[in-house]
C-alpha cells in the first residue's frame, strides 16, 4: 500500500489528500440533505442576515487569508532563496561560518572574511574535474547597487549566456545587472565600501563604462555591476593578479605571486558527483573550508521548518478561534430564525431536514470565508512578496500550493463538523416554545 | 362551489388531555372532547387561558402534553416525534397569527415549503390554484413587500396546498385590519368547507368565529363552554 501511494505522482497524492479531507464533509452533508432541498431557505436565511453574514464571512475569510498568506510566503521565500542559491554549486572560503560566506558569495550581503591566496586560486582553478572557478571580490558599490570583481565565465554562467550587449574586454568595463538603473554605455565611478558607510571620493579617477546588461535572474545579483576582477584590485592599489608584462590581461590564468586574495571562489564541477569530490578535497583543517550553499540552506530551512510548524499552528489556533465565534455567532443568529424553524417543524419538517438548514447555513458561511480568505491570503502574501523580493533583490513568488489548500480545507472540515451544534441545540428547544419566542 | 376531494379529512377524539408545566401547574385539562370530521371549530377565551397551548396539544406539538389526541383513529400523543411531524406533514395544515412566511421568497415558493422536504404529487398546481383563488398577486420575486392581508392568504394557501384533512389556525385575523380580516375569513372558511377538512381556528375574532360551525371557550386551561354557532 505504501509502496503504491509513494509511486503516485505528487499531483494525485495532494488530490487524493484533498479528497480524503472533505469526504467526512461531504458524506455528512449528504447524509443530511439527503431526499431534501433545504437550499432555498438556506438562501433566504442568507439573504435576511445579509450583513450579519457579510461580517462573519470577512472574519473568517481574514483569520483563513492570514494564516494562508504567512504560509505561502514562508514557502514562496524558501524557493525564492533556493532559486537564488542554484547557480552556485560549490563556494570554497577561508574557514569561517558557512551561513556568512554564503550571505556574502550568493546573497551579496558581504562581510569580512579572510582571503584565500593565488595558489590555492590556481589549484582549484587547475583540477580536472573543475568547470569554472571564479573568483569573487566585493566591497565597493555604486548607489545601492553592490560592485563586484569577478571572471567572465562566471557572468556567463549566471545569464546562461543572455547577455545584452557585450562581455566586458577591458578593466574598466561593467556589466550591470537588470535591476541597476545604467544602461550600455552609462559610466560610473564605483564607491568604496557600501550602504552608508560607503565612501564616495574613494576611487576618484577611476570611471567604468556599462557594456553589458544581464536578463533578470530573481536574485541578489539584479541589482549588482560585475566587473572583472582585476579592475577591483587595481582600484584598490593592488596588483592585478597578472605579472607586469601581462597586464592587460583580463581573466585566468592569474599569476599567484600577483594575485592579492579573494574573498570566495565559486566553484561549478562537470558532474555533480565531481562537486562533492571537491569539496572533500578543498576542505582542510586551517586552510579553507568548502560548501554547498544548497546545504547550508536546507540547514537553514530546517531552523525554519520549526518556524513554519509554529507559524501554522498559530494560524490553526487563530483559525480555530475565529471559528469558535462564527459558531458562537451561528448560536445567536440560530436564535433570531428560530421562530421560522419551529415554523417549520410545526407544518411537519423532519429533524433532519431542519438541522440540514441550520447546518448548511453555518457551513455555507464557513466555505465561502474559506474560499475569500484563500483569495486574501493570495493577495497578502503577494503584496508581502513583492516587498521581500524589492527590499533583498531574491525574487519571492508567493502563490497558492496544495499545502495552503490543505490547511483551508482542514479547517472548512473541522469547523462544518463543529457547525452542527448550533443546529443540534436549535432542535433541542420544544416547537411550542420555538413558536412562542 | 363543487366540494374537492377530503382524503386526509379528519375527526377528533380527546381523552383526558393534560398539558402542565414543568413544575406541575396545570395550563390545560380537557377530559373529553369529540369533534367530527369536517367541523370547523373556534376556540375563544381571555388571554393566558390555554387557546394556544390547546391547538398546539391537538397537533402534537408539545412533548409534555399527556392523555389521548386522536385524530381519525390515531393517537398522535402516542407517536413518536418524528412519526408526529410525517403526521403533521401529510394531514395538517397550520395559519399562523403573524403568517411566518419567509419574506425572501416568492409566494409560490413560501406556498409550497413543505415539498422542501416531503415528496407528493401536484403540490405546485395545487399551490397556484389555491393563490390563484385568493387573488395573489405571484409574480414577485419575495413577500417582502407584500400587505398582511397578502401574506395571510399566502400562508392559508402554504397550510392548504397539501390538501390536508385537519387545519389549526392560531389567531389568523389578529394581525390584520378589519377589512382585510373579513376577507381572510371569508376566503378560508370557504376554502377549508369546500375541501372538507376539519378546522380548529382559535381567535378572539367574533366575527371569525361566528363564520364558524361551534366554537368552545376555554377559561383557566379547561372547557367552560360549548356551542353550536346558528347558522
Amino acid at each position: 500500500m505504501r509502496d503504491l501511494w509513494d509511486g503516485l505522482p505528487v499531483l494525485a497524492q495532494d488530490i487524493l489528500v484533498s479528497c480524503a479531507l472533505v469526504a467526512p464533509l461531504l458524506a455528512l452533508g449528504a447524509v443530511l440533505v439527503r431526499r431534501y432541498r433545504p437550499w432555498p431557505l438556506v438562501g433566504a436565511l442568507m439573504w435576511r442576515y445579509r450583513w450579519a453574514n457579510l461580517l462573519f464571512v470577512l472574519l473568517i475569510a481574514i483569520s483563513v487569508g492570514m494564516g494562508i498568506g504567512l504560509i505561502s510566503q514562508e514557502r514562496g521565500l524558501r524557493d525564492g532563496m533556493a532559486r537564488a542559491a542554484d547557480k552556485f554549486d560549490l563556494v570554497v572560503a577561508a574557514p569561517g561560518s558557512e551561513l556568512t560566506l554564503m550571505l556574502a558569495a550568493v546573497f551579496l550581503q558581504p562581510s569580512d572574511v579572510p582571503l584565500l591566496d593565488g595558489e590555492l586560486y590556481n589549484e582549484i582553478a587547475a583540477h580536472e574535474r573543475v568547470k569554472i572557478a571564479a573568483p569573487i571580490a566585493f566591497g565597493d558599490s555604486y548607489g545601492d547597487a553592490p560592485v563586484v570583481g569577478t571572471i567572465a565565465e562566471f557572468v556567463t554562467h549566471l545569464t546562461d549566456g543572455a547577455l545584452e550587449g557585450r562581455m566586458w574586454r577591458t578593466s574598466s568595463e561593467a556589466i550591470a545587472g537588470a535591476a541597476v538603473p545604467l544602461g550600455i554605455g552609462d559610466r560610473f565611478t564605483p564607491a568604496h565600501g557600501m550602504g552608508h558607510s560607503a565612501e564616495d571620493g574613494a576611487h576618484d579617477g577611476v570611471e567604468m563604462e556599462v557594456v553589458g546588461r544581464m536578463p533578470r535572474t530573481g536574485t541578489p545579483w539584479d541589482r549588482s555591476i560585475l566587473i572583472p576582477v582585476e579592475a577591483v584590485w587595481e582600484v584598490h592599489g593592488l596588483a592585478n593578479g597578472h605579472a607586469p608584462e601581462r597586464g592587460d590581461q583580463i581573466g585566468p590564468p592569474f599569476d599567484a605571486r600577483y594575485f592579492p586574495g579573494t574573498p570566495a571562489i565559486i566553484v561549478r564541477s562537470e558532474e555533480l558527483w565531481a562537486s562533492y569530490a571537491l569539496r572533500s578535497e578543498f576542505t582542510r583543517d586551517n586552510e579553507t573550508m568548502a560548501f554547498f550553499p544548497g546545504t547550508v540552506l536546507a540547514n537553514l530551512y530546517r531552523v525554519m521548518g520549526d518556524v513554519r510548524q509554529t507559524m501554522s499552528v498559530m494560524a490553526v489556533v487563530t483559525q480555530i478561534l475565529v471559528g469558535a465565534s462564527v459558531l458562537l455567532g451561528l448560536f445567536i443568529l440560530s436564535r433570531l430564525f428560530q421562530r421560522q424553524l419551529g415554523m417549520l417543524r410545526a407544518i411537519g419538517a423532519p429533524r433532519r431536514f431542519v438541522m440540514s438548514v441550520v447546518w448548511l447555513y453555518g457551513v455555507a458561511l464557513l466555505a465561502a470565508g474559506t474560499a475569500f480568505g484563500m483569495l486574501i491570503g493570495l493577495g497578502a502574501a503577494r503584496i508581502i512578496s513583492g516587498i521581500v523580493t524589492e527590499r533583498t533583490d531574491v525574487l519571492v513568488q508567493a502563490g497558492l500550493g496544495w499545502s495552503e489548500a490543505h490547511l483551508a480545507l482542514a479547517f472548512l472540515v473541522v469547523t462544518g463538523f463543529l457547525s452542527l451544534l448550533p443546529a443540534l441545540v436549535v432542535l433541542r428547544q420544544g416547537i411550542s416554545e420555538s413558536l412562542r419566542s | 362551489m363543487a366540494k374537492d376531494a377530503a382524503p386526509d379529512s379528519a375527526s377528533l377524539e380527546i381523552d383526558g388531555l393534560c398539558v402542565a408545566t414543568a413544575r406541575g401547574r396545570a395550563l390545560l385539562d380537557v377530559p373529553g372532547l369529540s369533534v367530527a370530521s369536517g367541523t370547523l371549530l373556534g376556540v375563544r377565551g381571555p388571554s393566558g387561558a390555554g387557546k394556544s397551548t390547546f391547538l398546539h396539544a391537538v397537533s402534537g406539538l408539545l412533548d409534555s402534553a399527556r392523555g389521548r389526541v386522536i385524530w381519525g383513529g390515531e393517537d398522535i400523543l402516542a407517536l413518536s416525534t418524528e412519526r408526529r411531524a410525517a403526521f403533521r406533514a401529510d394531514k395538517v395544515g397550520m395559519v399562523f397569527q403573524d403568517f411566518m412566511l419567509f419574506d425572501e421568497m416568492s409566494p409560490m415558493a413560501n406556498a409550497t415549503i413543505s415539498g422542501l422536504f416531503r415528496r407528493g404529487p401536484g403540490l405546485s398546481e395545487a399551490a397556484g390554484d389555491l393563490l390563484s383563488r385568493l387573488r395573489v398577486r405571484t409574480e414577485a420575486r419575495s413577500v417582502a413587500s407584500y400587505s398582511g392581508g397578502e401574506k395571510q392568504r399566502i400562508a392559508v394557501a402554504r397550510a392548504l396546498a397539501a390538501r390536508p384533512g385537519i387545519v389549526l389556525a392560531d389567531e389568523p385575523t389578529a394581525s390584520l385590519d378589519r377589512v382585510a380580516a373579513d376577507r381572510l375569513i371569508e376566503d378560508l372558511v370557504s376554502m377549508v368547507r369546500s375541501s372538507g377538512a376539519t378546522l380548529i381556528a382559535v381567535s378572539h375574532d367574533e366575527h371569525l368565529l361566528s363564520a364558524l360551525d361551534r366554537v368552545i371557550t376555554l377559561e383557566d386551561g379547561g372547557i367552560t363552554r360549548d356551542e353550536e354557532v346558528p347558522s
